[in-house]
């Protein structure tokens, strides 16, 4: 069998014209930085992959407009640290890191989504080259834009089903000026009393992660912002955990960061997404030997582990759907993933109407990563998604 | 004809009752209008009360071929309820219930005719609110923010109405009944609800809307500076920007505003100022009493020769009203206003504002503007005689030197307002032809007919770029068009 083509362009211009070339002889496989193609199926037959990994570097960045512009290879670490050298910073932290474009394609995001929100809520605009050989552009560079349709919205998790994406515009914030942990261990009742509580109160916690290690639960509170804010945070935390009978301990901002990268390090990842106010259910029903991640106040649920066995999984991913959420197998060994496949989630039959027209827009010949997305994967990876009806 | 459009007519009092139909031409009249200039004569207009009924209403005029152009409460900026090719008017103003309320997820499920306001003060007593603010809030529909995206004072930090959606249910151009989004966050595939929002109904109609309500923040203060010049007052916005301070609303009135606002509200506002910044900060009660004599500070520091902070919710509300009634109070200094709702980079603010200067000056208009800095989305409001056309030309003509302005300085040609038919042959001026022929495409691949809002948010004569496909597209609209026409006649 032939070494596929790896295609890397290194303009815009020559994206488009190689993506156009490869698409006249059949299917592309296209991908950013990488570290997140095992958490999609195949793309189906591909004649060459397309890399933006040489399209690197900023475009534009004007500090004082909290914007910045990168072209799609750009590792969100390098955008880090430009943007930390104007003590700003993207709230964006998804692990692994991948690049620019790979974050917006997968719609990554990580224990910051608490405070602000995922990538729809930061992404102002995107460049992409299209299999017709054009670059076009959606949005653009002010934080405020409604002239035409928001086409980079449907960009934010489309796994490369439109094109490739080679620059992306962002908001921008100011780093915070401090940074302090708390954690509150006990029961996973008496966690969930304190951070019902801390949330009545509309308390602006950069971070709220609820971990199980083992049978221990915590809760592990990230307070930013300027001293007098961090302060009224870590008192909050000490209240919260007295009145709901938790223990306050002292814990450190790299303890969120580390249990936000232990999912990516086992070999099997389950990423759930329920109401919030839901987490704690899809919690309670998780078997001892699996460790847990949650963001209680936004109701994502990253169950991860060694061993997962197919009927116990099927037990999780009910209770997920049951509370009106969805399920991503993210990673998995390979006999799992056939009997699992990679996705769970109602329809309200929007998507399966919404997308074939997005996919007919921008790429007609349905050659950019068909297959990959959840409403055009087959064979016996696919999702098997129960069908529900339009009423919300 | 004549029978066809009776049966026609027939067909549309069976799905809606006859109080949901309207063929009075005196009644139709009040549809021809909304906050724009534009105005157009329907030839029917339904008032639907269920989703279904919008799916039966949709399923009809699409088998028909008959133009739908929905409608919240008429009170976008940019045409774009206006019936322009005739056709039926579908009003969603009795759909207008908050279905459920859950304070637990922080959500809520309403009808697209509820009236913004109406949800935050039903959720208040909670302690909740909805974040989006149009000026309109009073007025304005929900269902029209999702149409339009809109925005207000208070997204500097909150963000505009698709931050603040999580789930619709449409009805699409066929007038099959669909959802989109989740009330888990982050569902698998592309960000659909984020294509929804702002699609200004011309790829569905919304039916039911799941958004966001959040609780209110415990500590809000509101202070006014004035400047000497607008110049000056921008550069204290990005001053306050760059101290690491972001308000939830940094809101500038210029000179000739002011003087207007303050003969029609009476606020209080310094009319000698050359420019007033408004600014809002929102958060725990430490962090604002920590930034808000910061903030003073930098105004200061910028020249402000006073600054005003609210001791109380009554100086707030005082301090706002002003600014949320600013263009129903340019009255007072002219018969008419065109708006034009352009963003630039908000460190291009002072170079901008002056060419907006010089554009009403060149045309011999005269131009007020009341914006939100912080978002660097300009409100440039020219003024002109609307019985004189010379003088609504000269304020087009204006408008557009305005728009290529900011176009020119990296921004947008509508930051809130929406493209509607007022900007459709604007949108030239910030999107190339291949990203011009994406969106067609888009439109296409929705809406084949172009049933659904025609002649809207995309130029009106690119068809005769594309060649081929399209200029089937476009004879076969102009022969609808001539057909909508002719059923129009038969009344």
């Amino acid at each position: 069998m032939d070494v596929m083509e790896r295609l890397r362009p290194e303009s815009y211009d020559e994206a488009a014209r190689v993506l156009n070339e490869a698409a006249a002889r059949g299917n592309v496989a296209i991908v950013g930085g990488g570290s997140r193609e095992a958490w999609f199926p195949p793309a189906r037959e591909p004649v060459a992959v397309l890399e933006s990994s040489a399209l690197r570097g900023i475009v534009r960045y004007t500090p004082a407009d909290l914007t910045i512009c990168a072209r799609a290879g750009t590792p969100l670490a390098e955008l880090g640290e430009v943007l930390g050298r104007e003590r700003q910073r993207l709230p964006l932290d998804p692990w692994p890191q991948g690049s620019v474009g790979g974050v917006i394609a997968s719609n990554d995001n990580g224990p910051l989504r608490t405070r602000w929100g995922g990538v729809r809520d930061m992404l102002i605009g995107v460049r992409v080259a299209l299999p017709n050989g054009q670059v076009v552009r959606f949005g653009g560079d002010v934080v405020k834009n409604v002239a035409g349709y928001d086409l980079t919205k449907g960009y934010v998790g489309s796994a490369g089903a439109f094109g490739l994406i080679v620059e992306a515009t962002f908001k921008v914030q100011p780093q915070p000026v401090r940074s302090a942990c708390a954690a509150l261990s006990g029961t996973l009742e008496g966690l969930g009393a304190a951070w019902r509580a801390l949330r009545e109160r509309a308390l602006p916690f950069a971070a709220l992660e609820v971990v199980r290690d083992q049978s221990r639960w915590r809760l592990y509170a990230l307070a930013e912002g300027d001293e007098v804010v961090v302060e009224r945070l870590l008192r909050e935390c000490m209240e919260a955990a007295r009145s709901a009978g938790c223990t306050l301990e002292q814990a450190a901002c790299s303890d969120v960061v580390e249990w936000a990268h232990k999912p990516a390090a086992a070999s099997v990842w389950l990423r759930i997404g329920v109401p919030p106010a839901r987490t704690a259910d899809v919690l309670r029903a998780l078997p001892q030997e699996l460790a847990a991640i949650a963001r209680p106040w936004v109701g994502i649920v990253d169950v991860c582990g060694d061993a997962l066995d197919a009927a116990t999984a099927e037990l999780i991913l009910r209770r997920a759907l049951d509370a009106h959420g969805h399920a991503h197998l993210r990673r998995a060994p390979s006999a799992l993933r056939l009997q699992l496949g990679w996705w769970r989630m109602e329809r309200g039959g929007g998507g399966a109407a919404l997308f074939p027209m997005l996919k007919n827009a921008l790429d007609p010949g349905h050659c950019c990563n068909t297959g990959r997305t959840v409403y055009d994967c087959t064979g016996p990876g696919a999702a098997a998604s129960p069908q529900r009806a339009a009423d919300i | 004809m004549i029978e066809q459009s009776a049966s026609f007519t027939q067909r549309l009092r069976a799905i809606v009752g006859d109080d949901g139909l309207l063929t009075d031409p005196q009644q139709l009249r009040l549809y021809m209008y909304d906050g724009s200039i534009e105005r157009a004569l329907p030839l029917a207009v339904v008032l639907p009360r269920t989703p279904e009924q919008v799916a039966a209403l949709v399923r009809l005029c699409h088998a028909e071929g008959v133009f739908l152009t929905p409608r919240g409460a008429g009170t976008g900026l940019s045409g774009g309820s206006i019936p322009l090719c005739g056709g039926v008017v579908l009003s969603l103003a009795r759909m207008k219930a908050i279905l459920s309320v859950d304070t637990e997820n922080q959500m809520a499920t309403v009808e697209p005719g509820l009236v913004n306001l109406d949800l935050t003060r039903h959720v208040s007593p909670k302690g909740f609110q909805y974040v989006p603010d149009p000026s309109s809030q009073g007025a304005c529909t929900i269902g029209g923010n999702v149409a339009e995206n809109s925005g207000g004072p208070h997204t500097l930090t909150g963000g505009v109405t698709t931050n603040h959606v999580l789930e619709l249910q449409l009805v699409l151009a066929d007038g099959t009944q669909v959802s989109v989004g989740s009330q888990a966050p982050d569902p698998p595939g592309p960000d659909l609800v984020g294509v929804v929002c702002g699609s200004e109904g011309t790829i569905a109609i919304v039916t039911r809307i799941v958004c966001r309500i959040v609780r209110k923040a415990e500590c809000v203060r509101t202070m006014l500076a004035a400047f000497d010049s607008c110049r000056a007052a921008s550069e204290a916005v990005s001053a306050v920007i760059a101290s690491g301070i972001v308000p939830t609303a940094m809101e500038m009135m210029d000179h000739p505003a002011l003087s207007a606002i303050e003969a029609f509200s009476h606020a209080g506002y310094p009319v000698d100022a050359g420019a007033v910044l408004l600014l809002e900060l929102e958060a725990l009660r430490e962090e604002v009493e920590d930034a808000a004599p910061r903030v003073v500070e930098i105004c200061r520091a910028g020249g402000a020769s006073e600054v005003r902070v609210a001791r109380n919710e009554e100086e707030r509300e005082a301090l706002w009203k002003g600014r949320k009634k600013a263009f129903g109070a340019m009255g007072r200094i002219g018969p008419s206003y065109y708006v034009q709702d352009g963003v630039i980079p908000r460190t291009r603010l002072p170079e901008v504002l002056d060419r907006v200067e010089e554009a009403a000056r060149k045309v011999g208009l005269r131009v007020a503007n009341v914006f939100h800095a912080g978002d660097g989305n300009l409100h440039p409001l020219i003024l002109f005689d609307d019985h004189d056309p010379d003088q609504a030309k000269r304020a087009i003509a204006a408008g557009e030197e305005i728009l290529r302005a900011c176009v020119e300085a990296g921004g947008s040609i509508t930051g809130e307002h929406g493209v509607g038919m007022e900007k459709r042959d604007y949108m030239g001026l910030q999107f190339s032809e291949a990203t011009l022929a994406a969106f067609t495409a888009f439109r296409d691949a929705c809406d084949p007919g172009h049933t659904l809002n025609p002649y809207k948010l995309l130029p009106s004569g690119l068809g005769c770029a594309e060649g081929g496909k399209r200029q089937k597209t476009l004879t076969q609209m102009q022969a609808l068009a001539e057909r909508n026409a002719a059923i129009g006649e038969a009344y």
